[in-house]
């Protein structure tokens, strides 16, 4: 959660998702310079960091799959994606089609998007047989 | 009738099942493994997201690619029947009964393993008031529908329950454009792991509504929608403080329980777990029986299955080879704060035994002790929510000699210095 209190100041509240311990993150920067409190280790530093920075997830959702024994193949980014970028990725996965077969780790977009990530099937999916 | 003869045989092919499978063919066991569905993977297939197989494999997979992997290690090994499922076991004669398309077969086995995961508590035991409209689903039964048949269940969702398959299907039902209105809690915390209360709740700003729940059912035909109340330290809801919100469709996630009935009235339970008592070895009370994964306890994580399929699995093959496994000689009884415990026996036949675990509470801190000596101490918050695992050095213990059990007391003693 962030919240902008002038155009110079941010404040985050965070629970770091590194371990379970999830610890609870203070961020606050102020004219380029970041104060992070409440990590227990470097890792939280660096995720709370890159939360203000840039975060970054995994997307993981279905693309539609022409000819195969399943309507749906189950897809991934291999590597995280800026955050913002999530629903753009969504409409471009919903209208794409896929030919079957496909197996698991093909390449279905390559550098989607230019964030260097790749859409790559995580499922098996074979021709129907007609 | 068709007779049979198998070593192993293994009822059920999800994650526990088929590492089963696998452990017990490295042995040179004749394995069979039986699925009643058309095809094996259980809920892996439709679990497309990732965070599966961090221990087991140590990279992060989504459901069907921890699934592949599996696969991949079994390289056939064992034979495979899907569409088949157990009618009966015959206890002293060590046979087990089953139907398939191909007819009813009669398997006289070595040993059984029975995998046979779990199902979701259905809306119907939370006796909320209401019309029994249409509209209102299990989380998995739409984690289905959205991920493998391509069905949406309706445009305007909430969810009840934030254990993470909860979590997790609300993210789900957002991505594919459902307006998901919240997440209601009836706790005054998340469920499910911080990692998906973060990464599905708060990145996708759904809204989460713990110390509340749902009290009452709209609808006539379809669900119209459902009165939200706030709760009290005691779960009552709270007077006027209701709230309508309009949905078509609810998603219910209000916890698993374990599958196990063609172990009913044959093995010995245990009330907390929901599943069959088992021991060290993952075996029931009867010799040539073991169990593991969701359908002995509900586990969190898919890598936890896997690890208690692989120890079912070889010590069912041990058995069936002619080996002689030890008997149970300590039982593991739950003390302070302990609820959901694996295994309840130790035979002293490994030296480090995987214990499995949920503490009744949410503390901030504690040591895990076993016959009063520290196995772990946690410097961090432990929740009902996240299971504990710990490897008992068996070796510290003090067994019992001679033909008696003992036990031995499992307690979490919560540290209230800490935080």
């Amino acid at each position: 959660m962030k919240t902008e209190l002038r155009d110079d100041v941010v404040e985050m509240d965070l629970i770091c998702v590194v371990c379970p311990i999830g610890c609870s993150i203070k961020l606050r920067a102020k004219d380029g310079k970041v104060e992070i409190v409440g990590n227990r280790c470097p890792k939280g530093y660096e995720y709370a960091m890159d939360e203000y920075r840039d975060p970054k997830r995994i997307l993981t959702t279905n693309v539609r799959v022409l000819n195969g024994d399943h309507e749906l193949l189950s897809v991934k980014t291999d590597s995280p994606i800026p955050k913002r970028l999530i629903w753009e990725m969504m409409r471009i996965l919903k209208n794409i089609r896929i030919e079957a077969p496909k197996e698991v780790g093909e390449i279905i977009l390559e550098n989607v998007l230019n964030t260097g990530a790749n859409i790559v099937s995580t499922r098996r999916i074979m021709r129907r047989k007609s | 009738m068709k007779k049979e003869k198998v070593d192993v045989l293994v009822v059920g092919g999800g994650a526990g099942g088929i590492a089963g499978a696998i452990s017990a063919s490295r042995y040179g066991v004749k394995t069979l493994l039986i699925e009643r569905e058309d095809r094996v993977g259980g809920v892996l297939n439709q679990c497309i997201h990732n965070g599966f197989g961090v221990l087991v494999y140590g990279e992060e997979l989504t459901g069907p690619e921890f699934l592949f992997k599996l696969l991949e290690e079994s390289k056939g090994d064992f034979e495979v029947r899907s569409g088949e499922t157990v009618l009966r076991i015959l206890k002293d004669e060590k046979v087990v009964i089953t139907v398939s398309k191909r007819g009813i077969t009669c398997y006289e086995v070595g040993a059984l393993v029975v995998a046979t995961g779990a199902r979701e508590r259905p809306f119907s035991t939370l006796m909320i008031p209401g019309p029994r409209v249409s509209g209102i689903y299990t989380a998995g039964v739409v984690q289905k529908m959205v991920n493998i048949y391509n069905r949406l269940p309706g445009k305007k969702a909430m969810v009840l329950g934030s254990g993470d398959i909860g979590l997790i299907m609300a993210r789900r039902l957002k991505l594919e454009g459902v307006d998901v209105l919240g997440v209601i809690e009836i706790k005054d915390e998340v469920g499910g792991s911080l990692r998906n209360f973060v990464q599905c709740l708060r990145d996708f700003e759904i809204p989460l509504l713990t110390k509340h729940t749902i009290s009452k059912v709209h609808g006539n035909g379809r669900i119209k929608g459902v009165t939200v109340v706030e709760v009290d330290e005691n779960f009552k809801p709270i007077d006027g403080s209701g709230k309508f919100f309009e949905i078509d469709t609810l998603v219910v996630s209000v916890g698993l329980i374990p599958q196990n009935q063609i172990l009913e009235g044959l093995v010995e339970f245990d009330p907390i777990n929901g599943g069959p008592v088992v021991d060290d070895l993952q075996r029931t009370n009867i010799e040539w029986i073991f169990s593991a994964g969701n359908s002995i306890a509900i586990h969190d994580l898919v890598d936890f299955v896997y690890e208690e399929g692989v120890v079912a699995g070889r010590n069912a093959a041990r058995l069936a080879l002619g080996e002689r496994l030890p008997r149970r000689k300590l039982k593991l009884v739950r003390g302070k704060n302990i609820g959901v415990m694996v295994p309840n026996y130790l035979t002293g036949d490994e030296n480090r035994v995987k214990m499995y675990m949920r503490v009744r509470k949410t503390m901030e801190g504690g040591e895990l002790r076993v016959q009063g000596g520290r196995v772990r101490k946690y410097n961090f918050k432990v929740r009902p929510g996240q299971m504990l695992d710990v490897v008992l050095d068996v070796g510290r213990l003090s067994f019992p000699t001679g033909e008696r059990i003992e036990s031995c007391e499992v307690e979490f003693h919560e540290d209230r210095a800490s935080r």
